[in-house]
């Protein structure tokens, strides 16, 4: 095999470069669970601060976040 | 035999392949195939959670800005000094004691990750910067997200790609494609973060990053957008230019936002060295003081300066302010953006700058609405054309600001006036200082990066240029015969021996346009146990010289010179006909003479 090889054929059962490709599995399935997972926080930091701007009386559609507060110059 | 991209030669046998990804040994030595597929892959992972963390971010800030000054911001309320200065303080003790690479925009930190620690930035320095620009713009700092997010996006490319034991050199590569996803979710605008990170960060058009670059922009934008809608960044209402000679003004436009970044840059590059070098604790007090000096302005009347200002921005698109007023706010925002920089609070400068531009333009369109009423189109026009000409002027990114404006907006009938005005600035900022601001900060720093600036200017020379070099300036392309594979053996030694080139240099031409060039020591090794009648053709092992043309640039072709003692140069048009021949001391001689 030379290093310009198919990649996807380190699956075959005796293949030098198996190892390699199973860590790779690895460490991309531990990769989208991280990524599943700041979703999750992500969404639940999203609500919470929703629920902060209500309580305020500001309004909670997608405007977007990085304004200022209502502001008047006098 | 075919050549890896990290410069492994591909004839390596496959156990010594494996054996090298072992533990304990280089594990970069691997498929390309597999590093192709994570290029396609990682970046997506990379977009998704920069994203994911930009957007905490952005909401992080907004809620602190919320929590600690409140709904509105009064001039007299005392909050307005008290919140920056404490929270300085804090800042300025997490950034000294626990985050001490968390100071400064972000972007030269990302530059010399990428040039200088192989793409290295640790989660360390990544959440010292979350944590510090959230509560420093939060508490009124008048600084911007942006520049912060694409480091952060930069830290997470680099924590991902390093757990696939990659060569250094893809390490490298890694960092821009993380940088323009925080960018693009910051802005939301993938576009121009796709820009920036070309033009600032990776400085050419390298299409082995750029797709993953595309990649990860789209990604971290697209998480954005879920979070926070489609909207674009400034709400601008229907634009349009009336009057050609409504270009002057924005010429005008040019002229001033040139000479405000002059200003703005050169005190910025003036006062940083110098606070640097005060006695350490003053590092402890620079950041409150700071804060104390921007909530001064704040409470005495000026409050739009504080903060990101992007609210601020879409008042003045939509002719809120008067222009006695803009001007002030375009002062006292580089004044406040200076301060707060210069002491070494965590923030970037893209918000600042965009400000500055459009309170800058939408006074030039006041006055023209003024002085020329029947000339002025749409005041929000000016105000956009403003953030650019700043951001061309101050950031050096001149195709970036043009593409900003227009995504940051969404509207693109102001093209034509974006472009001169941004012109206009960049060539004046360019003109009366050569260095920009970040290179200067680099320099500062004790760090010496390519500049974006020399890369983009550098005159490169090609394969024409060494083949028709002009008289005096290299030496003649000397006549090396060129022969068809026909060609008798003994004919083709004589051909070698009359050559003007001391190796006796011949190229065989074959008839479907590739070569083989041999000095005579080869020609007669090759020859020496055929009949001298034998067609040289026939002599010849299989290999064949690279396919090279006029247009390409001439460093390609250094290399080939050690497997080959000359170079056939063909026509792109005609693939059969020959250009030249390029030997390596024509090359040479081109740069000799550069």
């Amino acid at each position: 095999m030379e290093a310009g090889t198919r990649f996807s054929d380190a699956w075959g059962r005796n293949h030098p470069l198996r190892r390699l490709a199973m860590r790779d599995a690895i460490a991309l399935s531990i990769l989208a669970a991280i990524t599943l997972l700041m979703f999750a926080v992500a969404g639940l930091y999203y609500s919470a601060y929703n629920r902060y701007r209500a309580s305020l009386g500001l309004p909670t559609d997608n405007t977007p976040v990085i304004t200022l507060p209502t502001m008047r110059h006098h | 035999m075919a050549q890896s991209t990290d410069g492994i030669s591909s004839g390596q046998p496959a156990e010594t392949i494996s054996s090298k990804t072992s533990p304990g040994l280089p594990a970069f030595q691997q498929p390309v195939s597999r590093e192709r597929y994570l290029f396609l892959v990682l970046p997506i992972f990379i977009g998704i959670l920069s994203g994911l963390l930009v957007v905490c971010f952005r909401i992080s800030i907004e809620w602190l800005r919320l929590a600690l000054i409140g709904k509105y911001m009064r001039p007299g309320d005392w909050h307005l000094i008290a919140v920056p200065g404490a929270v300085g303080l804090l800042v300025a003790i997490l950034v000294q004691y626990a985050f001490p690479a968390a100071r400064g925009s972000g972007i030269n930190q990302t530059k010399a990750a990428m040039y200088v620690h192989n793409g290295y930035i640790s989660m360390r320095t990544m959440f010292g910067k979350l944590i510090g620009t959230a509560l420093a713009i939060g508490a009124g700092f008048s600084l911007g997200p942006e520049d912060p997010s694409l480091q952060v996006g930069a830290a997470i490319s680099s924590t991902v790609s390093r757990q696939f034991r990659l060569s250094p050199e893809k390490l490298r590569l890694f960092a821009p494609v993380g940088a323009a996803a925080g960018l693009a979710a910051a802005f939301n605008a993938p576009i121009t973060a796709l820009l920036f990170v070309i033009e600032e960060v990776v400085g050419n058009w390298n299409a082995s990053v750029l797709g993953s670059i595309v990649l990860a922009a789209i990604s971290g934008d697209a998480v954005s957008r879920w979070f926070f809608g489609d909207a674009p960044l400034f709400r601008v209402p229907n634009l349009e230019m009336r009057d050609p000679r409504e270009l002057l003004a924005y010429a005008t436009l040019g002229i001033a936002g040139g000479i405000a970044a002059l200003i703005f840059s050169g005190t910025m590059r003036q006062l940083r060295p110098r606070l640097a070098r005060l006695p350490a604790w003053t590092h402890i007090i620079q950041p409150p003081l700071a804060g104390l000096a921007i909530g001064l302005i704040g409470y005495l009347g000026f409050p739009q300066v504080m903060g990101v200002g992007y609210e601020s921005i879409n008042q003045a698109i939509n002719g809120n302010f008067g222009w006695k007023l803009l001007f002030i706010l375009a002062a006292l925002k580089m004044l406040a953006t200076t301060l707060g920089f210069v002491s070494g609070t965590p923030g970037g400068m893209f918000a600042p700058t965009l400000f500055v531009g459009a309170m800058l333009g939408t006074a030039i369109g006041n006055l023209q609405e003024i002085w020329l009423p029947h000339l002025a189109g749409p005041i929000g026009s000016y105000t956009l054309a403003g953030m650019g000409v700043l951001f061309a002027a101050f950031l050096r990114a001149p195709l970036t600001s043009v593409f900003m404006v227009l995504e940051v907006s969404g509207n693109y009938s102001i093209v034509a006036p974006v472009i001169l005005a941004n012109t206009i600035a960049y060539l004046i900022a360019r003109k009366f200082d050569p260095v920009p601001i970040f290179e200067a900060f680099t320099r500062q720093d004790g760090l010496d990066l390519p500049s974006m600036e020399e890369i983009r200017e550098e005159e490169r020379l090609h394969i024409e240029d060494a083949l028709h070099a002009p008289a005096g300036f290299s030496r003649t392309q000397p006549d090396i015969p060129v022969l068809p594979p026909t060609r008798p053996l003994r004919e083709a030694l004589c051909e070698a021996e009359a050559s003007p080139d001391d190796r006796g240099l011949i190229i065989v031409h074959f008839p479907d346009g590739n070569g083989y060039s041999l000095g005579i020591e080869e020609l007669q090794q090759l020859g020496a146990a055929s009949s001298p009648e034998t067609a040289i053709g026939d002599l010849l092992p299989e290999r064949r010289l690279p396919l090279l043309y006029p247009d390409m640039p001439l460093d390609t072709t250094l290399h080939f010179f050690s497997k080959w003692p000359a170079l056939l140069i063909r026509n792109r048009a005609v693939p059969t006909a020959i250009e030249g021949v390029l030997t390596k001391e024509q090359v040479l001689d081109r740069y000799h003479d550069a």
